[in-house]
This record gives C-alpha cells, structure tokens and sequence, in this order.
C-alpha cells in the first residue's frame, strides 16, 4: 500500500498541480493552478514532528527496557 | 481545501499515525479489532463524500487502523520471516489503481464498495485471533539498537522520496499502468519470499542496485523501467520485518513506523522540492543512498541482533529452544 500509494500521487486529477512548472507525465490545464497551502503544509509537518518525536521517546524506552538490569 | 491539500490531509493521517495506533495494538493486543475497526471507518466515508474533509479525515484514520492491525498481525504470524508480510502489503497497490482509475474516470458508486467492506470486516470477525509470539531477547549490547531502526527507516524513506518522485511519461496508458502496479504488486510480494530463500541483504541490496540505472537512465521505456519497480520493491517486506525484529513484542508499532519514514519521504515531493526530488540523477543519488543505509542496517544487524537468536515455539509446549542462523 504504502511507496505504491506514494507512487501513484502523480495520478492527481488534472485540475491539480503544483504552484510553479513540473515534470509531470500530465500537462498541467489552462487557468488557475490550484496550490497546497502553507498553512495546510505547516500543519501536516507539525503534526509529523509531533509523532517522530513521541516515536524517539518509545523507541528509548524500548532499548531501556530490554537492557540488562544492574547486577545482570 | 483544494484537492491536493484533501490528499496531504488523507496521506499524513493515513500514513503518520500508524505508529501511535500501532502502539496501542501491541499495548492492548488487539490486531483484529483494529483491522475491523480500520475497515468500518472507510466504510462509513464513503456515505460522507459530500463533506471531502471528513471523508478524508475519517479514511485517513481508518487506513492507519487497518494497517497497523492486519500488519501485526503478518508479523506475528511471519515467525521473523519476511514472506508473509510482503503478501500482506502487496494486494493494496493494485487496489489504489483500480480506486484511483474508477475515481478519475467517475465511475465510482459507494454502496459496493460499503458493502464489500463491511462484508471483509465480518469475515475478519470470524477469523480467530493469531497466538501472539513470546517476544525475543535482544542482546545485552544495545549499542547499535537505535543505528540499526535509523538506517532501516532512513532507507524507508528515502524508497518514499523516490516512488513519489519518479516520472514515467508512459504512465497515463491505462494498460501499461495495471502492468505498473503488478510490477508493484509482485516486487512486494516475492521480495520477502525471495529473501527468505536467498538472504535478505542479497535480494533487498541487489534488486536496489539493479533499479538504479534502470529507473533513472530508462525511465522512459516501459519494459526497462517496469523491471526496475520490481526490483525497487523487493527491499520493502525485508526492511519491514528486520525493523519489526528489532522491536520484539512492538510489531504494530514496528509497522507503523515504516508507514511514517515513508510519509516524510514522500512530504518534500509535495512542495516544489518536487522539481529536485523529480532529477534523474537526484534520483539516482537517492537510490544510492538508500542501498547504502539499508546494506550497512542489515549487517549491523546480523553481527549484533540477528546470530543464534533461539526460536520460541508458539504453541504450549515444552520450551524446545532451537538456534538458527539468519538469512
């Protein structure tokens, strides 16, 4: 599901493109280009970093877990 | 919202939250109940498409539950073999296509696919749960723990960047694209069941080599680049399932973790960062980066994780301890 999903984002409706020119397979349509905002990038980051962190934290406690107790 | 941004939202909660709700599958052991849970949730957003955002928000979180659920329990099934969760990944891309073409071409009509669901979420039901596997020891010395999840998922994401980015003119042909996606399909499927027999640093590291030029020099013929989808996807059940290996007891964790290194891969190609993402040779460079991580991840890993490692039997009998070496 997953790098397939990814991959095949590049199949965006036409209508759909990017703010400036792009290598794409479609031909980006005659008018308005529709743009991902900065705020909705902001906050998709923000909630990103968000979990990497929460993700380091267990991942820690993980390893502290499974390390040898003193006098092991 | 403009439909990029409905995408992103549906994309980063698809896919960035997987290691929160995986977390709590293995914390409360309920793999199947989030699976249900995670098929009834896209079920209901196709009765609310007149609200795109919710839709999305709710198919977002439904796709998360899903996975992590029926990821587990692949894993835990797998015996630390890679075979079975590369089955279980494997059917969705051809699923996104036949979804993404009925979508653009305007045929899509919800009560099917609700019923279909809601009909799988049932046989899932039915299904007993799988015997979860005593978790194994890790080694006393942790001090390659953290390296190893980083390459691993370091290799992860940057396999995001690169099947986010990569250009293929031909594409738009409906034929060649199901033929795309089965190249998609069996690279994940056979990549586990190929390691397995021949080594997991033999099978990812050269399937990675060998799509290389062939993505980025040949990217225009189909035939060429096609060939080197599957060889590009051979790596991702190994890389799953020497992560998951090294969070014993974590698998849907482990899961969702992988589902994360591959939204921040993919996060760049949805800005303008898209136009250096989408460079051949950039591309290339990020292959190579990627075979690097994953080449020196396994063999970290074998040297100090994956040796002699006792296999526990499932079942309750007496403990009969056997030792194998990894492939």
């Amino acid at each position: 599901m997953k790098t397939a999903f990814l991959q095949l984002l590049s199949l965006i409706p036409p209508f759909v493109s990017f703010e400036s020119e792009v290598l794409a397979d479609v031909a980006p349509p005659v008018g308005p280009l529709l743009v991902l905002s900065t705020g909705a990038l902001i906050a998709g980051c923000c909630l990103v970093t968000v979990i990497v962190l929460a993700s380091f934290f267990v991942i820690r406690a993980i390893k502290k877990n499974n390390s040898p107790k003193d006098g092991d | 919202m403009n439909p990029l941004e409905l995408i992103l939202t549906y994309n980063i909660l698809a896919f960035s939250t997987q290691p929160l709700f995986g977390l709590w599958v293995d914390t409360f052991r309920v793999p199947v109940q989030s699976a249900v849970l995670g098929i009834l949730l896209v079920a209901a957003s196709t009765l609310i498409l007149q609200t795109p955002l919710l839709a999305a928000v709710i198919s977002g979180v439904g796709n998360a539950l899903f996975h992590v659920g029926g990821g587990a329990i692949s894993l835990n099934l797998s015996s630390r073999k890679a075979a079975l969760p590369g089955i279980y990944v494997a059917p969705g891309a051809l699923g996104l296509t036949i979804g993404i073409l009925i979508g653009k071409g305007g045929y899509f009509i919800a009560w099917p696919f609700f019923l279909l669901l809601i009909g799988s979420a049932l046989l899932i039901m039915r299904i007993p749960a799988p015997e979860v596997p005593t978790p194994r020891t890790l080694p006393k010395n942790l001090r390659w723990f953290e390296p190893v999840i980083l390459l691993l998922l370091v290799s992860i994401a940057i396999r995001g960047m690169v099947g986010s980015s990569l250009v293929l003119p031909w594409k738009s042909d409906p034929a060649l694209l199901i033929v795309l996606t089965l190249a998609v399909v069996s690279g994940k499927a056979l990549g586990g069941i190929l390691g397995d027999r021949y080594g997991w640093t033999t099978v990812a590291v050269t399937g990675l080599v060998i799509s290389a030029p062939l993505l980025t020099l040949f990217a225009q013929i189909p035939a060429v680049a096609i060939t080197g989808i599957f060889l590009f996807n051979l790596s991702m059940p190994i890389t799953l399932t020497a992560l998951a290996d090294m969070l014993p007891g974590k698998s849907g964790f482990a899961f969702g973790l992988t589902a994360l290194a591959l939204i921040i891969g993919a996060l760049p190609t949805f800005t303008q960062l898209s136009i250096l993402t989408s460079h051949q040779m950039v591309i290339f460079a990020e292959i190579l980066i990627s075979i690097i991580a994953l080449y020196i991840a396994l063999q970290l890993y074998y040297r100090h994780f994956g040796a002699q490692i006792p296999v526990q039997n499932h079942q309750t009998q007496p403990q009969v301890k056997e030792h194998r070496s990894m492939p």
